[in-house]
Formats: structure tokens, C-alpha cells, sequence
């Protein structure tokens, strides 16, 4: 049988064998064989991706060219009539505006802060591993709980720390803290570095951590003061962790949705009115899922720009060192 | 290709596939040969649940072919899953809702008649007269009835008997004797009365009632695309209510219905225009608390009435069983099942049912005695009582805006001009309605 002859004049290769290259037939069909295998095993992944991450942006941006609403069960078409709306519309740019400044306030203390309490617990004191766990809990507590924690004990009639400040001066017991036209913005950003500090601390403890103790000896012996240490020696170490807290923090704020929502809901009027508590405003309250489509694309796209601008400074960086 | 490696391929190829599938697809409940009734319930109180539960087994063993399976969906929620579920083609068969959505979905024209179901439990004289408006509400202009008046229940004045009788006054019955007895009562670390002005629901109640015991509404209840925010009634309105939040906590802007609560139970508040259902968060800071404070119908200056809340039943067209899900509402509204859901939380539920509302164990029932002026308030006010916004199909979205609240946080926290603070309003309620 010709068969026969053939596999006894060309036995099949297992593995690659460098002394014997293998024909090109059976080696597409072994690439195609791995290919196959590859697709297969990233298909799960690449499902979950697909079904939780695409499927669902896909469907708010294509949303937002529609009026769908949860009070018709039909919908069509519209073009792009819900951006032209939304950004001619009064809330658009005061409510983009105020995210950014949201932003752009809370990453700044909550890097400072975190990098100063940092500091300190780099220093070599007793108590040092108690104190950092305490420093956790606000990263730890429950958005929700912080929330209460903090309309509880600025509450203007029961609050524990209206009524301290009330008897140092009976009117600063009397203050609104979330109801304020005046302090509400503040307050919602105070707390919400509150919160994030403790995350910046830890990465920024990390980072110290890492700067050698030879260089800041030698900063030192050459005479420099604590503050030329820190700029010269210890900030430049710091600079990729700061870059990188400063990207994943913008991010978290710029879409913090529950901090401001169970603490103002927006509030009072649209003092402290976000982007995202907008958009959830206008598809969950305002039942207008076409426009709220329009809402939370317009945000992404903001977020994107601001990622892409961090991204390119980064790879200037880079290219530079 | 290693065994293992073909396993791993297998296994992934079949979540791959079953994650496809459960996205693509829902799924159809195997019937063999019974119905089976799906019962949606926005109310959480876990004392209304167990009731529910127990009238579904009742249920169930009267009708050995009827399967009712009971899901809880909190009311935050319900109106976002009704909408989906009717657009994915499986609401549920029958569920508990509200006139204001009852109304949306009319419009929609997704909702089973129920005038069958009237009729089984003994035709009009089955309501009780403090239920007339709601009845009202539930049918349309030819009298046909779209959803069930279930339970109902309205906003109140609640006053502080202690600060009252201190100021040597009576409980309030106009707008001139409100604002007397908010300014005496304020003094001190104590205010007179709560005027909410968060962009909030407890904002909308209250101003709302407020609107109503002015004789103005949204809309004209005649020709219900006719929007009357702006109207010098319901601006006189939100010019009285901003007028009285100098009588108010300064963090009133910040109060939603947990912080408003609270705030009654500090003892440092006079009166607050607010719900019969607040009785619940009263009794639950301590009965003395409870004791503290009277009821009576919101102060009038020409109009009358206050917000109302209600529950209502409805089935959805779309159901594959439409006879046994309307016996299944006759059923919930079958007084001796009824009499308990009521008992379960009195405050909020004041029976529609003229059986039960006369019933001698349902008013000789503990609590229900115990609460007898603040339920006594309730049903004078009811028959006047009105839905938020009805009859526009739009009033759930207006509501779910708070919409006439933004009004209120616009006049007292931000200066704004009461008629041009209502214009603006009143004008967004126009445009949801053209478009």
C-alpha cells in the first residue's frame, strides 16, 4: 500500500526537533492546531469580558442616540438629539465643571495628606504597627457607614461635633455642613479625602520604604536639610508611585457615585451634583435612559481624555529616561 | 494536546457556551399542567411579607392547581423591573403597585381590566367612603377599572402636645394660625417647625400637601396635560412654605426621611407637615416618644387635603393566566386576609375595604386604639387627599425628580422668586409631557 510506504519513508515528528525540520504542511497544521488551543482557552475570559464589560457600554452608547425611556416600552432613533440637548442644556457644563474641581480637590489632599502621614509612619516610633492599622479604618469602613457616620455627627441638632463647636461659639453649632449652599461642596470633599487617605498612605508608605537609606545618609552628611532630602532624594524616587496614585485616584473620584449620593444626593440644589449621580438621576429618577446614555458617554469620554493625557505624559516620561 | 489541557478545553468551551446562553436567553417555567401565578411586592416590612406568605399558602391549599410564587422587589426598585419586564415580554402576572405607576402603565396600555375582580368581592359598596378618591383614581373616564385601591394613607400636621400647650395654643387649623404657632414655639435651641428643602420625597410630600390645602395642584385634574405649577395657588404655596423655614433647623436643606425622623425625635421640634406612616420611626425611638405628639389634617387657607399614599393592585395584560391571577387579587382583598395585612403596620395602611374599616377586631385592636387621633386625622383628610400629580401619566416622573422639591430647595436655599422658581419647574413638567 502506498500509504504504508509513505509513513514508513516520512515518520511523523513529535515535538520540534531541530535536526529534523518538519515538513510545511504539518507544521500549519500544527499553528492552526495551537491557534485553536489559544482561542479556546482564552474564550472564557474573553466571554466574561465581552458579556460584563462590552455588552453593557455598548448598549448605554447605543441608548444614547435613542429616546428610550422606562415609561415607554417602545423606542426610536434620534440621532444625536440627547447630546445636543444635554450640552445646551443649563446642568451639563456646571455639573462637568464641579467633577472636575470634585476631582481634582480630593486627588490633591488626598495625596498630600496620605504622603505626610506616610512620612510619618516611616519613622521608627513605638505604637508605629497599631497606628497604621488605625489609619485603615476610614479605607475599610463601608462607604455607606462613612456617610452616616459623617450627616450623623454634622447634623445640626443631634451632631456630636456641631454641639462641641457649638460651645465654643453658639452659632458654629447652628452650621450645615451638607445642607449649606456654601459649605456642602467642601464638606463632601472633606470627607471624601477622609476616606481615600489611608489608601494613598499605604502606597506611599510602600514607596518610602523603597527609597535607599544610603542616598537620604549621604543627602544628609552632605549637609542637606530635611526639606532638600525630600525634594531632591526622596520625591524623585516617589515619582512614578505618586503619577500612578494620581491616575487610579482620579479615576475612583472623578466616578464616585455613593459617597455624594448617600450623603447630598446632589445637593442642596445642585451644589454637589457629579457626573455620574447625574447620570443615575436621569435614568433612575428622571426614568430617561436615552439621555442618561448621553450623560455617562460624555462622562466617559471625559475620563478617557484625561487617562489618554496621563498616558502620554507617561510615555514622554519614559522616552525621556 | 495534554489531557488535562483537553479537559481544561472542554470545561472552558462549556462555560463559554452556558455564559451565552444565559445571556441570550430566559427561561420558561415548566408548567406542567398547574398555573403558575408570579405575585411581585414592593413593600419590605417583614411583618406585611409573613402576612402575605401566609394568605399565599391559604391560597395555595384552597387552589390545589395555583402555584403563587411570591418576589420581593423593594419599591426603589420595582418601577425599573416592571418596565424591563414588560419589554423582555415577562412581567409578572399580577403585583402590588401604586395609582401613580397604575396610571403610567394605562397609558402604556399594558394592564389587565379588573372590573371582574370588583364585582367578586362585592361591587362598589365593597370600599370604604375614606377610600373614594383612590377608587376614583383607580378607574378610567368610563368608569373601568384599571388597578384596585389597596391600602392608602395621607400627610398630617404632627405637633409636639408638650411645646403646643407650652405656648398656650391649640393645634393649627389655618395657615395664619401655623405660622403663629411656629414663631411662638421658636425659641432657643428649639424650632418651631420642620421645613424640609432637600431636592427629596419628604421635601415633595410636604410641600405638596401644602399645595393642596391652597387649592392648587400640578395639573388641572379635568384636563390633566394642563400644568398649573405656576399657578398663583401653588405659588402662593411654595411662598408660604419658604416663608416658615425661617421657623426651621438651618440643616433642614440637607433632611432627608431618615434625618427628618430623627429630628422629630430630639424633642427640640414644634410640628412638621408630614406622613401617618412617621407613627412607625416614632414608636420605634420608644413609646414616650410616640406619646409626645398629636395629629390633626394640615392647615388650610381656601383648598384642602394633603398628600396621599397608597398601594394599589394590578395585573399586567401579557399574563398567560389571566382569570386565576384576577381570583388571586380577590383573594388579597378577601377581608379576614386583609384584616391582617392591615393590623400588620395600621399607621400606613388604613383599609380600603368599608368591611374591615368597621370591622370590631380590627378598631378594637391594640395598636389601631392606641393610635386613634393620628388615624382619626387620616381619615378626615383622606376623602380630599390626592395622588401626587394624577391623573398625568408623567406625575411618577415628576415625582421620581422631585421635581416640585427642586422648586422648594430653589426658593429657600437658593433666593430664588417663588413664581419663577415654579415657572421653571412647571415648565419641565410641560416639556415631559410634549415630548
Amino acid at each position: 500500500m502506498s500509504g504504508s510506504s509513505i509513513v514508513q519513508s516520512s515518520p511523523p515528528t513529535r515535538g520540534l526537533t531541530p535536526s529534523r525540520p518538519s515538513s510545511p504542511a504539518p507544521r500549519r497544521s500544527r499553528q492552526r492546531r495551537e491557534l485553536l488551543v489559544s482561542l479556546a482557552l482564552l474564550a472564557p475570559a474573553a466571554a466574561v469580558i465581552v458579556l460584563l464589560m462590552a455588552v453593557p457600554l455598548v448598549t448605554v452608547v447605543a441608548d444614547s442616540f435613542t429616546d428610550r425611556s422606562f415609561i415607554s416600552p417602545t423606542s426610536s432613533f434620534v440621532g444625536f438629539e440627547n447630546y445636543s440637548d444635554v450640552l445646551t442644556g443649563d446642568a451639563f457644563w456646571p455639573t462637568w465643571s464641579r467633577t472636575l474641581l470634585w476631582t481634582g480637590v480630593s486627588v490633591f489632599f488626598q495625596i498630600a495628606i496620605g504622603l505626610a502621614f506616610a512620612m510619618l509612619l516611616n519613622q521608627r516610633f513605638r505604637g508605629r504597627g497599631g497606628l497604621r492599622a488605625i489609619f485603615l479604618l476610614p479605607w475599610i469602613t463601608p462607604v455607606v457607614v462613612v456617610a452616616l457616620i459623617w450627616k450623623w455627627m454634622l447634623n445640626d441638632l443631634y451632631g456630636i461635633i456641631n454641639n462641641l463647636l457649638g460651645a465654643v461659639r453658639p452659632e458654629w453649632g447652628d452650621l450645615a455642613w451638607f445642607s449649606d449652599q456654601s459649605l456642602a461642596l467642601a464638606t463632601v470633599i472633606g470627607v471624601n479625602v477622609w476616606r481615600g487617605v489611608p489608601f494613598t498612605m499605604i502606597i506611599l508608605l510602600a514607596g518610602l520604604q523603597s527609597v535607599p537609606g544610603e542616598l537620604v545618609e549621604a543627602a544628609s552628611v552632605d549637609g542637606a536639610g530635611r526639606l532638600r532630602t525630600f525634594a531632591t532624594v526622596t520625591l524623585p524616587h516617589l515619582r512614578g508611585i505618586l503619577l500612578t496614585v494620581a491616575l487610579i485616584f482620579t479615576m475612583f473620584n472623578f466616578n464616585n457615585f455613593d459617597l455624594i449620593y448617600l450623603g447630598t444626593r446632589g445637593g442642596p440644589g445642585d451644589q454637589t451634583m457629579i457626573l455620574p449621580v447625574k447620570t443615575y438621576d436621569v435614568a433612575f429618577n428622571g426614568l430617561q435612559v436615552g439621555e442618561s446614555g448621553a450623560w455617562a458617554t460624555l462622562t466617559l469620554i471625559t475620563i478617557a481624555v484625561i487617562a489618554g493625557i496621563y498616558f502620554a505624559y507617561m510615555r514622554r516620561r519614559e522616552a525621556k529616561h | 494536546m495534554s489531557r488535562n489541557v483537553r479537559k481544561y478545553l472542554v470545561s472552558s468551551m462549556a462555560l463559554s457556551m452556558a455564559l451565552g446562553l444565559t445571556a441570550c436567553g430566559g427561561s420558561d417555567a415548566a408548567e406542567g399542567g398547574s398555573v403558575e401565578l408570579e405575585f411581585w411586592n414592593p413593600e419590605t416590612d417583614p411583618a406585611v411579607v409573613s402576612v402575605l406568605e401566609d394568605t399565599i399558602a391559604d391560597y395555595e391549599a384552597e387552589n390545589p392547581g395555583v402555584t403563587v410564587n411570591l418576589v420581593n422587589v423593594p419599591w426603589a426598585d420595582i418601577y425599573t423591573k416592571w418596565q424591563t419586564a414588560l419589554s423582555a415580554g415577562n412581567a409578572p402576572d399580577v403585583t402590588i403597585g401604586s395609582a401613580g405607576f397604575a396610571t403610567s402603565f394605562q397609558a402604556q396600555g399594558v394592564l389587565e381590566p379588573l372590573d371582574d375582580v370588583v364585582a367578586d368581592i362585592g361591587g362598589e359598596s365593597a370600599w370604604a367612603d375614606t377610600a373614594s378618591t383612590l377608587v376614583e383614581m383607580s378607574k378610567t373616564s368610563d368608569g373601568d377599572y384599571f388597578t384596585l385601591p389597596f391600602v392608602n394613607n395621607s400627610v398630617v400636621l404632627w405637633y409636639s402636645k408638650e411645646m403646643l400647650a407650652d405656648a398656650g395654643l391649640q393645634p393649627p387649623t389655618t395657615w395664619d394660625e401655623l405660622e403663629a404657632a411656629a414663631a411662638a414655639m421658636t425659641h432657643g435651641d428649639q424650632y418651631g417647625i420642620l421645613v424640609p428643602s432637600s431636592t427629596s420625597m419628604v421635601t415633595t410630600q410636604s410641600l405638596y400637601s401644602m399645595i393642596l390645602s391652597a387649592g392648587g395642584d400640578l395639573v388641572d385634574r379635568d384636563d390633566p396635560t394642563t400644568v398649573t405649577f405656576d399657578s398663583p395657588e401653588a405659588v402662593e404655596a411654595l411662598d408660604f412654605y419658604s416663608s416658615l423655614a425661617r421657623y426651621s433647623p438651618p440643616g433642614s436643606g440637607g433632611y432627608d426621611r431618615p434625618e427628618a425622623q430623627a429630628a422629630m425625635t430630639t424633642g427640640k421640634l414644634g410640628m412638621f407637615v408630614y406622613g401617618s406612616w412617621m407613627q412607625g420611626a416614632l414608636e420605634a425611638a420608644g413609646p414616650d416618644v410616640a406619646a409626645q405628639f398629636g395629629a390633626v389634617p394640615v392647615p388650610t387657607n381656601g383648598g384642602a387635603g394633603a398628600f396621599m399614599g397608597n398601594s394599589t393592585l394590578m395585573a399586567f395584560n401579557q399574563s398567560e393566566h389571566p382569570d386565576e391571577a384576577k381570583d388571586f387579587l380577590a383573594y388579597l382583598l378577601d377581608p379576614a386576609h386583609y384584616e391582617e395585612l392591615v393590623l400588620a403596620n395600621p399607621s400606613s395602611y388604613l383599609p380600603v375595604l368599608a368591611e374591615v374599616k368597621t370591622s370590631e377586631t380590627y378598631l378594637n385592636d391594640e395598636h389601631v386604639a392606641g393610635m386613634e387621633e393620628l388615624l382619626d386625622a387620616v381619615r378626615q383628610t383622606l376623602p380630599n387627599a390626592w395622588v401626587f400629580g394624577l391623573p398625568n401619566p408623567h406625575a411618577g416622573e415628576w415625582e421620581g425628580l422631585n421635581l416640585v422639591a427642586q422648586a422648594a430647595t430653589a426658593v429657600i436655599e437658593g433666593g430664588e422668586d417663588p413664581q419663577a422658581a415654579a415657572t421653571k419647574v412647571a415648565d419641565q413638567m410641560r416639556d415631559s409631557i410634549d415630548e
